[in-house]
């Protein structure tokens, strides 16, 4: 079957189990389900958010699809962007206020290095000692997310809050909004440019060229004289040091400090958006709003009734089983 | 001390059994959380509305190999990459999970239901009592080895990890091996949950904890025989039960524990794949 028709049919599929909950669960199941498909453009709080979303799946979403172009894969998306979203908060309430333009970029690069050195670390443990990187990334990133925990509610956690986070960052660094109420800032305008970036990297340049010939096929690009390791390691930092951006726009953006639990499903979305655009750089532009719209629709629909935060991971998980299978009913005939 | 090793071995011990079958079949199961989690789920309902401990088991072993049936269809039948069908299975079932425990218990938080019959605690030699679940764990290597070495099923299942075509030559399909594979993990899979949940005799959210992954780990730790996966689980368990004591000690927060097993079985993963790299090399040299 075609990638398109995967594509549809998974997001089909997913639309179609968030409407049967919904009619089995919800307490108005009518009502539910006419905000599912309008919530999300019913007011320019909804809107802005949504749009807020689909850019930061984008820039995770385009780091993962740089990964799975090259064959392989970083699970710990949600320990980078909790490393970044951390490493950003901690510098916004160290750095001097007055850095202002320069203080975010600071922030920017500083997660996007935390990032990078937690999923690069795995890269190099699969170079040099050929160490699972689905596994170690995952273990890693889960081992980041239980220890930023424990310094956001433990030694670092701002007292005079009553919320578990950090200290807020000053208030010069934060993004100015496009949409206010909403959380949207110009990051809806970087995003795209990432993508393009990507666009190039992967299809224009010579090291793109060896990457995707390494995701064909590893042992036929080693035997073209490629240097084949330095694909392993190489997409996983673009995708971490994306995952860290992801993190520290997060609090720029719209956090203004650490929060418990801040990366809230995003490694694991930027999974689901490079997967529906087909881990094309340019498509995850479209696939990020469509599933940033997913996630928002499910959110609006359910805000009332007692199903909301479990509905977006069965939709995810429905999205995740039907993306990639090949429905084969035809092709059995020919064989 | 050693008693309380031998119980939280159990779980990741059974779950890594099952996982053994599915990489000798050749199928890499990440699916293990997820299919633990549906277990542990259905235990603490069946056994607290039943008042039978043997059919909350059946129960668990039943519903998680149904899960892993549907990921089977998925990964096998439908050929979807069987690591993102893994991702899959997980996310379903913790959202499942929540979604039927607020439907049904009002609750998305600790269920406890009060005829919940108690696992049998039986006096462990060097001291205290375990439950029969480090038994069943034990029980369950020999007859994995005999069920991988000696059975067609076995012999069938390595053949589809190491060379479908030999199979597909003796017209046996492998991808029904696989199928069978992953459904037998979930049978494992469902009754390593059920002890978790049945030992506590609650179900509380999140109660894998991760255990999943670390017997995935165990499997590759282990070297994929059911020996060394037991042994990997019991290192698992004493480095848990070493951090759990730590935690009565006291000297460090319970909050920053939460991460341990985690970067215990990263920090151990490195080091094996260091070890068994340095050894290959080794041997590429004399």
């Amino acid at each position: 079957m075609k990638r398109s028709h995967r594509t549809a049919t998974a997001l089909s599929a997913a639309t179609l189990t968030a409407l049967l909950i919904m009619l089995i669960a919800a307490p108005h199941p009518g009502k539910a389900i006419l905000n599912f498909f309008t919530g999300p453009f019913s007011s320019r709080y909804y809107f802005g958010n949504m749009l807020s979303l689909a850019a930061l799946l984008m820039i995770a979403g385009g780091g993962m699809s740089i990964a799975f172009r090259s064959g392989v894969f970083n699970l710990g998306g949600e320990g980078q962007v909790y490393a970044g979203a951390f490493t950003a908060a901690m510098l916004g309430t160290i750095l001097p206020p007055e850095s202002g333009f320069l203080g975010i970029a600071i922030m920017v690069s500083a997660a996007s290095v935390a990032g990078a050195a937690a999923a690069g670390l795995c890269g190099l443990f699969k170079r040099f000692w050929n160490t699972d990187e689905l596994i170690s990334s995952f273990l890693l990133g889960q081992s980041l997310v239980y220890t930023i925990d424990y310094l956001i509610i433990g030694p670092l956690r701002d007292q005079k809050s009553f919320l578990l986070s950090t200290p807020e960052i000053s208030k010069s660094f934060w993004l100015p909004r496009l949409l206010p109420p909403s959380h949207l800032t110009p990051v809806i305008f970087i995003a795209p440019l990432i993508a393009w970036f990507l666009y190039l990297y992967l299809f224009k340049s010579y090291r793109g060229y060896e990457l995707r010939l390494c995701g064909l096929n590893r042992e036929f690009a080693r035997y073209g004289g490629i240097d084949v390791d330095r694909h392993l390691v190489v997409p996983m930092i673009i995708s971490g040091a994306l995952y860290g951006i992801v993190g520290a726009f997060t609090i720029v953006g719209d956090l203004h400090m650490a929060i418990q639990g801040a990366s809230s499903g995003l490694g694991w979305n930027g999974i689901a958006v490079a997967l529906i655009g087909a881990n094309h750089p340019l498509l995850i532009i479209p696939a990020g709003i469509v599933f940033a719209f997913l996630q928002e629709a499910t959110d609006t629909a359910t805000l009332s009734s007692s199903i909301s935060m479990e509905l977006s991971s069965i939709v995810q998980g429905v999205v995740f089983l039907f993306i990639t299978a090949r429905i084969v009913i035809g092709r059995r005939k020919k064989q | 001390m050693i008693a309380s090793i031998f119980d939280l071995m159990a779980p990741v011990l059974i779950a890594a059994l099952g996982g053994v079958i599915t990489e000798r079949a050749g199928i890499l199961n990440i699916a293990l959380e997820g299919l633990m989690l549906i277990g542990a789920f259905t235990a603490v309902v069946v056994a607290g509305f039943s008042g039978s401990i043997i059919l909350g088991l059946l129960a668990a072993a039943t519903a998680s190999a149904g899960a892993a049936a549907l990921f089977g269809f998925f990964g096998v039948r439908l050929q979807a990459n069987i690591f993102i069908a893994g991702l899959a299975v997980n996310l379903l079932a913790t959202g499942l999970v929540t979604f039927l425990s607020g439907q049904f218990f009002s609750t998305r938080g600790v269920i406890r239901i009060a005829n919940m019959p108690s696992l049998p605690h039986i006096p462990f030699p060097t001291g205290g009592t375990i439950t029969p679940a480090p038994l069943v764990g034990l029980l369950l290597v020999p007859l994995l080895i005999y069920l991988l070495n000696q059975t067609p099923f076995g012999l069938r299942a390595r053949a589809a990890g190491i060379d479908p075509e030999v199979l597909k030559g003796r017209g046996v399909s492998p991808g029904a091996v696989q199928f069978q594979a992953i459904t037998l993990s979930g049978l494992f899979c469902g009754i390593a949950g059920a002890f978790l949940s049945l030992r506590l005799e609650a179900f509380v959210p999140g109660i894998t904890a991760g255990k999943g992954w670390i017997a995935l780990v165990a499997v590759f730790l282990g070297r994929k025989s059911p020996v060394g996966i037991f042994l990997a689980s019991w290192l698992f368990a004493f480095a848990d039960a070493v951090a759990g004591n730590a935690q009565g000690l006291s000297w460090l927060p319970p909050t920053l524990m939460l991460a341990f097993p985690y970067l215990i079985t990263f920090l151990v993963l490195i080091g094996a794949s260091a070890l068994m790299s340095r050894r290959k090399h080794a041997e590429r040299k004399t």
